[in-house]
């Protein structure tokens, strides 16, 4: 009963408007000033404050709600187009990340030289896949958050722990429109581990993911020559082959692959910063005897 | 779409469960164990999505616990259930959990166990026999005709391994393990329902 309105309410009784309603300032309400009231009502929800900063979110109190009636009247602004191949995978080394590099918009190729995996510190890597802008911003947020955590403790947080922040993250914004499917990974005490963490808060830990538009062929190629105890040299063209593979079917992947390592002593190394998949598609199919062009084996009608 | 499912005896509960965790085309993980010991006699198994399923599984372990720490008493396996339907009750209007849980426990006071069924809108009832989601459709007759009273144990993790070979034979889902739990006067024990 403390709020503004209960002090407009009694504001026509005789009594003095302080003893009423301390906090209510009259002099100040009478200038509006919209952008204040919003930020206040924004305020008054409560839970979405995030320490230290808060979001400019969807006027009302029905944050979930606007973004569903949202999402019916404009689909096109909310749907965002996106594809990728991203996968990870934990082996007897440490964890090996690999990814390509395209980005799209619609059906335009607008770059094929983006970095998907975000370097969150120097024990952590997560991937992109979904939403750049909301991988990127939340990762680089958990990296301060565990910095933060390190200055008050004296020690690292742990691969879950870090993990976990983001997922209360993602908990916290649940159905607001955020778009992510990340791969986390790093390397603390106990070694390297993995976990998947997506916009609907899932967060599962496992040793074999693919996210992404591209990921059911990774998913083929990987699952099928997969083994724990690969060298690093086997797993490296494992990832190197499974992006190649996914990006010669989904038109929404390709570029370069990028390969990253996570050891199991706390840190991880780039081990191949931009390899051409198409040159590597040609590279393969001519190790096995035919061209790269896809016609063998076909009739050759028109020619 | 998880399948999970349990029965009751007089002095024994087992809990099954399938082991998948699905995302729309994709499993993600096919070792995930979606039933949590709460402590040495009482089981919590959950279904629904991953997110609402560990916050409040853990959520509840974490505060019988801390009940435990302070009063110096486990609550009764009826007492934790009423508790964890309140706790979802109290969420329905406003950060609903969609889970579905099947609670199993034994009681060392009167040597009883008890099964209790709970949806995500806070149904609770005791039963013998339960299961939950689409399973239901293909296990409730199998646990409905294998059921007897003063059954035994063996009886009971027999009927469980029939209700997963019709689930295999019937069910679209792709579910190649399942994992069971034994709630008896010993503890609780982990038994893997597919051979």
């Amino acid at each position: 009963m403390d709020n503004e309105n209960f002090g407009l309410a009694k504001s026509f009784s005789s009594a003095p408007v302080l003893s009423i309603s301390p906090h209510t300032n009259f002099s100040q309400k009478e200038q509006t000033d919209i952008e204040h009231e919003l930020n206040e009502q924004v305020g008054t929800t409560g839970e979405y404050v995030s320490e230290g900063f808060c979001f400019k979110l969807a006027p009302g109190q029905d944050q979930i709600g606007f973004m569903r009636s949202l999402k019916e009247k404009a689909p096109k602004l909310t749907d965002f187009a996106k594809g990728t191949t991203t996968l990870a995978f934990e082996f007897q080394e440490g964890v090996l990340v690999a990814v390509d590099a395209r980005a799209t918009m619609g059906a335009f190729i607008s770059s094929n030289n983006v970095r998907k995996v975000i370097e969150i510190n120097d024990f952590l890597l997560g991937t992109m896949a979904g939403g750049a802008a909301d991988c990127m911003f939340w990762e680089k947020y958990v990296a301060m958050q565990c910095r933060v955590y390190e200055l008050r403790n004296g020690e690292k947080p742990s691969v879950a722990m870090a993990s976990m922040m983001l997922a209360s993250i993602m908990r916290q914004y649940r159905g607001q429109g955020l778009s992510m499917g990340t791969m986390f990974t790093g390397s603390d005490k106990t070694g390297a581990s993995l976990y998947y963490i997506d916009n609907d808060a899932t967060r599962v830990k496992g040793r074999l993911f693919a996210v992404g538009s591209g990921g059911t062929f990774a998913y083929g190629v990987l699952d099928t020559n997969y083994r724990y105890d690969m060298s690093l040299d086997e797993a490296v063209n494992l990832g190197i082959r499974a992006i190649t593979s996914a990006t010669f079917k989904d038109s929404a992947s390709g570029g370069v692959v990028r390969i990253y390592h996570v050891t199991n002593h706390g840190k991880w190394n780039l081990i191949h910063d931009a390899i051409d998949v198409s040159e590597l598609h040609y590279q393969f199919e001519q190790n096995k005897g035919h061209t790269g062009r896809g016609n063998e084996g076909k009739p050759n009608k028109y020619l | 779409m998880d399948s999970i499912f349990g029965i009751c005896g007089k002095d024994w509960v087992v809990v099954a469960c399938d082991t998948a965790v699905n995302r729309s085309i994709f499993t993600l993980k096919h070792d995930d164990d979606k039933i949590l010991s709460l402590n040495t006699n009482k089981v919590l198994a959950c279904s629904g999505e991953q997110t609402d399923r560990y916050q409040f599984s853990n959520y509840i372990q974490k505060n019988l616990e801390l009940q435990a720490y302070l009063t110096g008493h486990e609550l009764s396996i009826e007492a934790s259930a009423q508790y964890m339907r309140t706790e979802l009750a109290k969420a329905l209007r406003k950060a609903p959990y969609q889970v579905n849980c099947l609670i199993g426990g034994f009681d060392h006071l009167n040597g009883e166990a008890k099964l209790f069924w709970m949806d995500y809108f806070g149904t609770l009832q005791q039963v013998t026999k339960g299961a939950h989601g689409y399973a239901g459709y293909f296990v409730n007759s199998v646990l409905d005709n294998n059921y007897q009273v003063n059954m035994t144990l063996e009886d009971g993790i027999n009927t469980l391994k029939k209700c997963i070979v019709e689930l295999k034979t019937r069910f679209i889902m792709n579910q190649p393990t399942f994992i069971g739990k034994i709630v008896t006067k010993e503890g609780i024990r982990v038994i893997n329902l597919t051979e």
